[in-house]
């Protein structure tokens, strides 16, 4: 499952966000308690080692919003986290002495810099660069690089704004924190498995082409076996 | 002064010379290299062989077995999947058999690709116009001493390809498809191979299998044109092939390398969101469009990017006039 999620991370961190698989994990976010936790700590972790104000925004909502076309509220609303936050230690003390962390934490930092970028990216929709290209990486290397005492710093609070569709969640809440009651449309698993299927049927075709016009013979079709296997998991 | 001169002369005539070698011996590199793909290319298809194959990405590897054998002209090929789902592809000629469980076997007939891939894809030179071809070093698989062949695309569009050529035959050993910064997100590999065997025709034979010929996917008549077309492909890409049937409308691309497919059905029942997908190489784009109060519903399915590729498929329309310049016809 947590290969799952970083494989969907990764690929987003490349600038290429796989929507049905977001969809996918958020979608199981909403029932997975453990997952739904992490989602958060990776969140959290992302703007404490960005120095930024330790707001806890539960982004997945606006995802799912910007995902199907939404609109998003201007000011994501945020809440401080007490400035011994458990967290904020564990950061620290991973910045200090414990490089095998490092990667851990720096990832945390990419996934939650994808999760804004997404954000801002489903945005700015005339200009799909934004999930392309450098910035994505930037704001992965600007996290990583700005692991700062920074991170008790005093916070810019702001104020939830009245019928924000994005959740503020404090640490106390973080491992039980519900979401949202989704009133938006989002696609069903059942539509997710049609989508796949009519997908399916194409990808054959796809591959029928591909391996009389590649020059690989019949290789392509190990793809569609691949995209199967997907499927299973 | 003089002196001076005299080195500076020296220095910048060494620098030449320098320079005159470096693009010379880069230029044999380059055309050593092409003579290697136009060597796999031949060989993929006129050579005798059977092995395992290994294929994975990112999240899963699977095993293959593949058979493949030429007689008077005609190919015959099979790759049975060991892992996994049991499933075979085989494939005579040009017409390709599905074998899926459940005695759900499809077969695929496409009378309109043909000549045009098979000259594309021997034309190096065609392809040498959107991708670099460098030869590299040497290295061992399925025990056969193999040449590597880094393929790097000369712009955004397409993926990069490091292949290992057999030294002996120039058959495809192992190939990985690069992405952004060189990253692997497809790799085949042979486990094993045995070249020059002659495997029984029994072998090829899917008919006993009761399959059925998918009523969707017939060719369209000789002449038929589908009027769904993207305004935009990259350079290079080609269009090779068309289907036509009902609701359901396809058009192929391929510059030699890589391919895309572009489908088109009328969308009246349920309307999905636009969307984007991606595993391993494969992109996948699915967009709706309306045309004259109907809903289309334009889905792309290649190796591409996923930007190019939604690029592609954004630019998808109904073409009154004939399709772009970029199309090989």
């Amino acid at each position: 499952m947590n290969d799952r999620i970083k494989e969907s991370l990764s690929a987003l961190v490349d600038g290429e966000a796989d929507e049905l698989e977001i969809r996918r994990v958020l979608n199981q976010t909403e029932n997975d308690e453990a997952l739904r936790e992490q989602w958060a700590r990776y969140q959290l972790i992302g703007s404490v080692l960005r120095g930024e104000p330790a707001s806890t925004t539960d982004l997945s909502t606006g995802i799912m919003q910007a995902l199907d076309g939404l609109p998003m509220d201007e000011v994501p609303a945020s809440r401080d986290i007490p400035a011994n936050a458990s967290l904020a230690e564990e950061t620290a003390s991973a910045n200090e002495a414990q490089p095998k962390r490092m990667g851990w934490l720096t990832s945390g930092a990419v996934a939650a810099s994808v999760a804004l970028a997404v954000l801002l990216g489903a945005r700015l929709t005339e200009s799909p660069d934004v999930l392309n290209g450098a910035s994505v990486p930037a704001m992965a290397a600007t996290g990583a690089s700005s692991i700062t005492p920074q991170s008790t710093a005093p916070v810019l609070a702001t104020a939830p704004q009245a019928g924000s569709q994005l959740v503020a969640v404090t640490t106390e809440q973080l491992p039980f924190s519900p979401m949202p009651a989704a009133d938006e449309p989002e696609l069903s698993e059942v539509e997710l498995r049609e989508a796949q299927d009519k997908l399916r049927t194409y990808v054959m075709q796809h591959s029928e082409h591909a391996a009389l016009n590649t020059g690989r013979g019949l290789m392509p079709f190990a793809r569609v076996s691949n995209f199967d296997a997907d499927e299973q998991q | 002064m003089h002196i001076d001169r005299l080195k500076y002369q020296q220095g910048f005539l060494t620098a030449l010379l320098f320079s005159l070698w470096l693009t010379a011996s880069l230029a044999r590199a380059e055309s050593s290299a092409a003579a290697w793909l136009n060597k796999m290319s031949h060989a993929v298809k006129e050579t005798d062989y059977q092995g395992v194959l290994v294929f994975g990405n990112s999240m899963a590897w699977h095993t293959l077995s593949i058979s493949h054998m030429v007689v008077e002209g005609i190919e015959y090929e099979k790759i049975v999947h060991l892992t996994g789902e049991p499933r075979e592809v085989t494939r005579v000629g040009h017409e390709t058999t599905c074998t899926h469980p459940g005695d759900h076997a499809v077969r695929y007939h496409d009378t309109s690709v043909g000549n045009i891939a098979d000259n594309l894809r021997d034309n190096i030179s065609q392809i040498q116009k959107h991708y670099s071809l460098v030869l590299a070093g040497k290295s061992r698989v399925a025990g056969r001493t193999t040449q590597e062949i880094l393929v790097m695309p000369k712009d955004h569009h397409r993926y990069g390809h490091k292949l290992w050529l057999d030294t002996e035959t120039g058959l495809l050993l192992r190939s990985d498809l690069l992405g952004k910064q060189d990253k692997v997100l497809e790799r085949y590999q042979f486990a094993t191979i045995e070249i020059g065997k002659r495997l029984p025709f029994s072998e090829f034979d899917a008919s006993g299998r009761g399959h059925r010929i998918a009523p969707h996917l017939e060719s369209s008549a000789a002449g038929e044109t589908t009027d769904w077309l993207p305004r935009w492909v990259p350079e290079g890409f080609l269009r090779t092939g068309q289907n036509q049937s009902g609701e359901q409308s396809s058009v192929m691309y391929t510059d030699g390398l890589s391919a895309f497919s572009i489908f088109v059905e009328s969308a009246s029942d349920e309307p999905m969101p636009d969307m984007t997908n991606r595993w391993g190489a494969t992109s996948a784009v699915v967009v709706n469009r309306v045309d004259r109060g109907q809903l289309f519903r334009i889905t792309l399915v290649g190796e591409l990017p996923l930007k190019t590729a939604k690029r592609i498929a954004n630019s998808v329309h109904l073409s009154v006039a004939l399709p772009s310049s970029a199309d090989y016809q």
